[in-house]
């Protein structure tokens, strides 16, 4: 039973421990790796009340760069979206970059086919991932190979690049060559560009020459005045070592999902140590009376050490074994919920610190109870009398109360968490998604031209209720859209723009609050009409009395405000819904939103992707969405943070009531002669069972008093990511409170129970 | 007050049996002091702890008060106990957690006596006992005689029918012993029914009836003189 319990114990903490240090390790990996890390920087634009993007103007990069020698080159990246690649074949997905011919001296990623130096130097090449070669090609070496990107260009394969074993925050799979950077545009935020200074560069000041850079030469190229052009690009420059960029510039906050990781596998680590010397301890003074039998044979307290850490190291190393076993089994669901890769073999690349693990392990929970054991007074034990040290007593208690605090504050956490993201799931987002389907425009050429086609096409449906061609798709990754200043007489905004059709408000389901909708015809293509629709927390910023009729500057244009809409959570619940203005385009729509009525939805698409890819993309594949899905994505980062906490929570209460039943079985043992004195004067079991527990209800209380105020803080630290969420609900701490107690005295009872029944007359002739 | 009839208790460990009483037969009236004594192992102790109703017992029968104990569940056995039932042992036997005070009390806590009535009881019997000024100490911090003397409180403090007292001076030296004995000998004045088992002759003087035990049967028994001369006054 005691060896059972001990093996669980700790092949969990171990388990734990393996996987997190694996998933840490690949963390930290990203980018360091790069032989520059530290003097390749990512330039950063602060924008005034916002994020901050990885973006700049091609044209000052290019242009900076001629006069400075601080900077020894420069390459320059443009997001391409999400791209289909095709030859005879296949046809696979990927996200794609367009990158300068130097992409390879910044991030040297292994080669396994072509040349880094020559792979990017024409538009006609193309570079893939070995996850792309592989699916298009199996086996073979696709060099020279040619393939269809997108539909539209034909390429010719000149490299693979093999990311696995390179982690970098770079997560693209298809590299396209641009030699020239077209934009010449100094107000045209739309590249990432990456910077390798000389050593004795400092950032900061070069991050400020190129602010000023941009103020003055991009204002002359402009023609406005330098304080005109500052205001309207009043964005602050940064430029980060490429070492930092994954752990700390990602708004996912890789750093903290790693700080918090690495201290609890370690407190976990901890606990299940303490536990095996808990348990080893209780089990010594069950075997005390063999040791001390052993001891007056003549065993030497040398002897009685080795035996016992010999039983300790095989315990260690089957629980070791198990551990890694289950870290095999756990790891793909793992490596799933983070979307990393990992394998349990990389465990030998970390062999010196599971080493260092194992033999502190060892030695603490091997060389603790040896030395306890071998300092038991053979004779009092012989007699029935154990070591009853107050001080030993105290530290198993406040170890008990330790992990009882911590398993407190997980489900707490875990609970609160839920809560929030039950509240995002069930709060009126303020449009409708359901059966919008959504079908991102490949060709845009074939989809123009053919535009009457598909609309009657939909006419004639009776299941599609509506349609709509945007640009952008509002909860999705999909299509595209922009931030701009906005003016309104004196006052001035940044605000979202999006480009949408007249029918994008119907089919969402979003009433107009004010005014009307706009009106164009569909037969007609057109944009940037000088009417646009505003959303109700632009004209509360601008603190407008009547904005129907009102005008606005926008991209040095007059728009007049025809409508307001009530504002919605495009974006989810983390951040503050920003003033936005909708102008009219149905040009180059990046989705088609389909309304769908009535079931069998799975038919439905089959038709619709029948008539899609035979008569108006034709050839490309068909990728259909739909918005409710997408925008339930938005929140997977918090499931998993969920998911985690939750694992994380089920583990220590697993922990700590292993370590609760070692030390109810070890206190209340010694309780034994009290016990039988209390017996003898006549207790009743239940009398009897309040003595004992009394012990344990109060350490739970203080554990659950501790917990509170710990829960709280990391709680309302997490609910403070977004900028809409619940209150800090109550139930948590009384579900927190409700388990701890019950399980904390059912354990006790259960050991307690035993104590009730035992042999009164023994006990009492104890010396 | 105590019949006890053929009674037999038999010890069976890993094959070997051990008799620790055989058809033992024994009665006590009520304010009798019952001196038993006899070698070590012969069963003085099993037979206290079976009149204590701490210990079972394997044949015969034992009446307490005219009431058959043979087969009683723990609970009423329990309620028996601490109603009707003092004990004293050689070693103590005090909880060392508890001070004292608390000590003495907790057989008045079992019996659902008030706190008020609890404490005035607790601190009269202090002052008799004369460890008043110790109430607030652990057991570890007395010395042997207080020790046996806060046993003995704790025995008294629910003026039980029937005090057992197993070698209560054992562990003392012969001044504190000759105290916790003339501690019996006063509650035996005062009406208590009192069996206790010692090995000294002197200790036995106290008694009303001395009986001796061998091999779990009674080999003899005599009123004590002592007695007779007290009941001749
Ligand atoms: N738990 C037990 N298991 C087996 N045998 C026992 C047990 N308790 C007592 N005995 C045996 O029963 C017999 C009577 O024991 P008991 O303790 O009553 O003797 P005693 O007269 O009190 O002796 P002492 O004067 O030494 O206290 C002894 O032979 C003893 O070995
Ligand atoms: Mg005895």
């Amino acid at each position: 039973m005691y060896p059972l319990i001990n093996l669980i114990g700790l092949t969990a903490g171990m388990t734990c421990f393996l996987i997190t240090m694996l998933f840490v390790s690949r963390e930290i990996k990203h980018d360091n790796w790069n032989p520059n890390k530290k003097d390749i920087h990512i330039f950063l634009a602060h924008m005034e009340s916002r994020t901050t993007y990885p973006a700049c103007p091609a044209i000052l990069i290019k242009h900076f760069a001629k006069y400075e020698n601080a900077v020894l080159d420069y390459m320059l990246m443009r997001h391409h979206g999400f791209n289909l690649i095709a030859n005879d074949k296949e046809t696979v997905y990927g996200h794609g970059v367009k990158v300068t011919p130097n992409f390879f001296s910044f991030f040297p990623f292994p080669m396994k086919y072509g040349d880094p130096t020559t792979a990017l130097t024409d538009t006609t090449q193309l570079v893939i991932s070995t996850m792309i070669a592989d699916s298009l090609f199996g086996q073979q070496n696709p060099i020279g190979k040619k393939v269809i990107l997108s539909n539209q260009k034909e390429h010719v394969i000149s490299g693979v690049f093999n990311r696995h074993d390179s982690p970098s925050h770079i997560k693209y799979d298809i590299l396209i060559p641009m030699v020239e950077p077209a934009d010449t545009n100094w107000g045209n935020f739309n590249y990432r560009a990456y910077l390798h200074i000389a050593k004795e560069t400092d950032p900061v000041q070069l991050a400020a020459c190129l602010k000023q850079h941009h103020v003055s030469v991009g204002s002359a190229v402009m023609e406005k005045t330098m304080e005109r052009f500052a205001e309207l690009f009043s964005f602050s420059f940064e430029l980060r070592p490429l070492e930092e960029v994954y752990l700390y510039c990602n708004e996912n906050r890789n750093f903290n999902v790693v700080l918090i990781l690495s201290i609890l596998s370690i407190i976990i680590l901890c606990i299940s140590a303490i536990n095996f010397i808990n348990l080893s301890i209780a089990n010594a003074s069950l075997r005390a009376k063999e040791v001390a039998v052993r001891k007056t044979l003549g065993g030497s307290k040398r002897a009685i050490i080795v035996q016992f850490l010999l039983e300790v190291s095989i315990i260690c190393l089957i629980a070791l074994c198990i551990a890694l076993s289950l870290t095999e089994l756990i790891l793909p669901h793992f490596v799933k919920l983070w979307e990393t890769r990992l394998s349990v073999w990389e465990i030998f690349e970390q062999l010196p610190i599971v080493m260092t693990m194992l033999i502190l392990l060892l030695l603490v929970a091997g060389f603790l109870p040896a030395i306890y054991l071998s300092n038991f007074k053979p004779m009092e034990v012989l007699k029935g009398k154990f070591v009853r040290s107050k001080r030993g007593h105290l530290l198993q208690k406040g170890n008990i109360l330790f992990q009882f605090t911590l398993s407190s504050v997980f489900i707490i956490s875990a609970l609160v968490i839920r809560a929030q993201l039950n509240y995002m799931y069930t709060k009126d987002t303020g449009f409708t998604k359901d059966q919008l389907m959504m079908i991102p425009v490949t060709d845009l050429e074939q989809v123009e031209s053919k535009r009457n086609k598909y609309k009657q096409f939909f006419k004639e449906k009776d299941y599609i209720t509506e349609t709509s061609s945007i640009r952008w798709a509002p909860g999705t990754g999909l299509g595209h859209s922009s931030i701009s200043h906005t003016h309104y007489g004196e006052k001035k905004l940044d605000s979202d723009i999006h480009f949408v059709d007249q029918h994008f408000f119907p089919i969402l389901d979003i009433p107009i609050k004010y005014g009307r909708n706009f009106v164009l015809a569909d037969t007609l293509y057109d944009e940037c009409y000088s009417d646009v629709i505003v959303n109700q927390t632009l004209v509360d910023k601008f603190d407008m009395k009547d904005p129907v009729g009102q005008t606005i500057e926008l991209w040095g244009g007059t728009r007049i405000i025809v409508g307001v809409v009530p504002d919605f959570y495009k974006h989810g619940f983390e951040h503050k819904i920003q003033p936005t203005v909708f102008a009219i385009s149905n040009k180059e729509a990046a989705v088609i939103f389909l309304k769908l009525t009535g079931g069998d939805i799975a038919n439905k698409v089959k038709e619709i992707k029948a008539f899609w890819t035979q008569e108006i993309e034709i050839g490309v594949p068909f990728y259909h969405r739909f918005m409710e899905e997408d925008y339930a994505k938005l929140f997977e980062r918090h499931e998993r943070l969920h998911i985690m906490i939750l694992a994380l929570s089920i583990i220590m209460i697993v922990l700590s009531l292993l370590g609760l039943v070692a030390i109810a079985i070890h206190t209340i043992r010694q309780r034994y002669q009290e016990i039988a004195i209390r017996k003898a004067i006549g207790a009743s079991d239940y009398e009897l069972l309040h003595t004992l527990l009394k012990e344990f209800v109060i350490i739970s209380l203080i554990a659950l008093f501790l917990s509170f105020p710990i829960a709280y803080y990391f709680c309302s630290w997490w609910l403070g990511g977004f900028a809409y969420h619940i209150q800090m609900p109550l139930v948590p701490y009384l579900i927190a409170s409700i388990t701890v107690l019950s399980l904390v005295l059912f354990i006790a009872w259960f050991q307690a129970r035993k104590a009730l029944h035992i042999d009164i007359v023994r006990f009492l002739k104890f010396e | 007050m105590i019949d006890i009839q053929n009674l037999s208790k038999i010890y069976r460990s890993t094959g070997i049996e051990t008799i620790a009483l055989n058809q033992f037969n024994f009665q006590v009236r009520v304010g009798e002091f019952v001196a038993i004594m006899g070698p070590s192992g012969c069963g003085k102790s099993t037979l206290l702890h079976i009149i204590g109703l701490l210990d079972t017992f394997d044949k015969g029968d034992y009446y307490f008060n005219e009431q058959q104990m043979n087969d009683l569940d723990e609970k009423t056995r329990g309620t028996i106990r601490k109603k009707q039932i003092g004990f004293i042992f050689q070693n103590f036997n005090l909880i060392d957690e508890l001070t004292v005070f608390e000590n003495i009390e907790l057989p008045l806590i079992y019996n659902k006596v008030g706190k008020k009535k609890r404490v005035s009881k607790v601190n009269q019997l202090l002052k008799d006992l004369d460890i008043e000024h110790r109430k607030k100490h652990f057991p570890q911090q007395l010395s042997g005689g207080q020790q046996q003397r806060v046993a003995v409180a704790r025995a008294l403090v629910t003026e039980p029918q029937l005090i057992l007292a197993d070698e209560p001076t054992g562990n003392l030296d012969s001044k504190n012993g000759n105290e916790v004995m003339e501690l019996l000998a006063d509650l035996h004045r005062q009406g208590s029914t009192i069996i206790m088992v010692t090995h000294s002759n002197y200790d036995a003087g106290f008694a009303t009836r001395i009986i001796e035990v061998k091999d779990g049967q009674i080999m003899a028994e005599r009123k004590n003189k002592r007695e007779i001369r007290i009941i001749d006054k």
